[in-house]
């Protein structure tokens, strides 16, 4: 049986910025965040499942911005992710040309903070294009690097979930993977600007 | 490995993964400094590391937020204290009136549930491979019906392909985990919702209603059976007859 575990700020943002115990402090979020920002959403002209999407682009922004060192703490965990939501669900509205500002309701005890401008939230445009690229490459390749960029495993993890004859194998496998990364993203000149600042912005 | 593959992007990315020596390191450093085109090369290879980086995190929350939304629909209610001994009998009286109307209610709804669960599914089957096609292990430990091994492998990894979340979830209806195999199932439609690809999408649907149906979330499960009925070109779409969906409508309105 899972337990169910919380943590203090300092220890989630750590967490967060080693990515041990991932999963379990994004749970965390989900558990002591989503219900009370879903209902934000649903206030301001929003569904159910655009509280869903939207909160999913704030996990994902905020574990971003500690593991690029953007995140200093100078407000509490629930208040920045709070600002996150908030700026996240009102650009979506001016997406899709709804004039919200004057009418927008929140609970007014919320502390709020204004985002620091280097802060770059890349458009849910932008990001679909990332993973549409990344899809470009086919399932192995995609694993492989998934397992090591992504998940930090060893060649001899990664042979351990892959098929391959030796890790010499997986690691020309993986050369090949990234460089074809490459070349995908390099064959898309515009796209490749806006990652450039998606990513390292 | 490719001819085209030069020693330079080969030596670029062991730098990128921190696997060369200090002094290779600093020879790399000092041509980082010189030549441009190295230079350009090395950046471009960091940008797909971290595309790389942004996919896997993108599916992590994906996956967890799945898992999420099967948690928050079983809602937890706390237990007051304090009540008077008057509201105390009240409250326990009404509460045994509600138990046997719902322990009578919960009796039929999950017996129709179950019989129509049980008339429609059927063990999914993965299609034959040719003999030289390589099978991953969370396939063949599923062509050996080895379920619980299908879960485990799949938990095990983030980098989980549309393939092996629909795995995962038939191996979890199988145990009957109704639960796990919901939170897979939705995994696959997330996955192909943000993806150009639409890899398990129409299996995941069809056992994906099948689970809902297990779990009284009826629904849910008249809401995808529809969507597949009208889709002529659905996989499932002989599977979804109107018995069916009569039936499911009839749970809705009970």
């Amino acid at each position: 049986m899972e337990v169910i575990k919380n943590f203090p700020d300092s220890e989630l943002v750590a967490n967060l910025r080693s990515g041990k115990r991932m999963e379990e402090s994004i749970k965390a979020i989900y558990r002591n965040h989503f219900e009370s920002f879903s209902w934000y959403v649903q206030n301001n002209n929003g569904s159910r499942q655009d509280a869903e999407d939207v909160f999913q682009e704030v996990v994902v922004s905020f574990i971003e911005l500690v593991q690029k060192d953007k995140f200093r703490g100078d407000s509490s965990v629930k208040t920045f992710l709070y600002s996150l939501n908030r700026h996240l669900w009102l650009n979506e509205l001016k997406r899709r040309g709804r004039a919200l500002a004057r009418e927008e309701k929140y609970d007014k005890n919320q502390d709020k903070v204004e985002l620091d401008p280097s802060y770059i939230l890349a458009s849910r445009e932008e990001k679909q294009k990332l993973m549409r690229l990344v899809e470009e490459l086919g399932e192995n390749c995609r694993k492989i690097l998934l397992l090591f960029y992504y998940e930090n495993l060893s060649m001899k993890e990664i042979l351990e979930q892959t098929d391959y004859e030796n890790e010499q194998v997986v690691r020309n496998k993986k050369y090949k993977c990234l460089k074809q990364l490459e070349q995908i993203i390099n064959a898309k000149p515009a796209l490749k600007d806006n990652l450039k600042n998606l990513l390292n912005g | 490995m490719d001819n085209n593959f030069t020693n330079n992007e080969k030596i670029l990315i062991d730098y990128i993964d921190g696997l060369v020596t200090p002094e290779q390191r600093l020879s790399i450093e000092s041509r980082l400094k010189m030549d441009e085109n190295f230079q350009q090369e090395y950046k471009n290879l960091i940008l797909a590391k971290e595309a790389v980086r942004n996919y896997g995190l993108v599916r992590k929350v994906s996956l967890v937020h799945q898992k999420m939304m099967v948690e928050m629909q079983s809602p937890v209610k706390n237990i007051s204290t304090g009540r008077n001994m008057a509201k105390m009998v009240s409250a326990v009286a009404a509460a045994v009136v509600l138990i046997v109307a719902g322990y009578w209610f919960f009796n039929m709804q999950q017996v129709s549930s179950e019989k129509i669960f049980a008339s429609n599914y059927k063990t999914y089957e993965i299609p034959v491979v040719r003999d030289n096609e390589q099978q991953s292990a969370i396939v063949k430990a599923y062509s050996n019906k080895d379920y619980n091994s299908v879960i485990k492998i799949a938990e095990v990894s983030t980098s989980n392909t549309a393939q092996d979340y629909f795995l995962a979830g038939a191996a979890a209806l199988e145990l009957k985990d109704t639960a796990k195999a919901i939170a897979n199932f939705s995994t696959v439609l997330a996955i192909n919702k943000n993806s150009s690809q639409s890899t398990y999408n129409d299996e995941a649907e069809y056992y994906l209603a099948l689970a809902y149906i297990q779990n009284n979330n009826n629904k849910s499960a008249d809401s995808l059976l529809q969507k597949i009925k009208q889709d002529v070109e659905h996989k499932y779409n002989s599977f979804v007859t109107s018995k069916l969906i009569n039936q499911v409508e009839k749970l809705v309105k009970n």
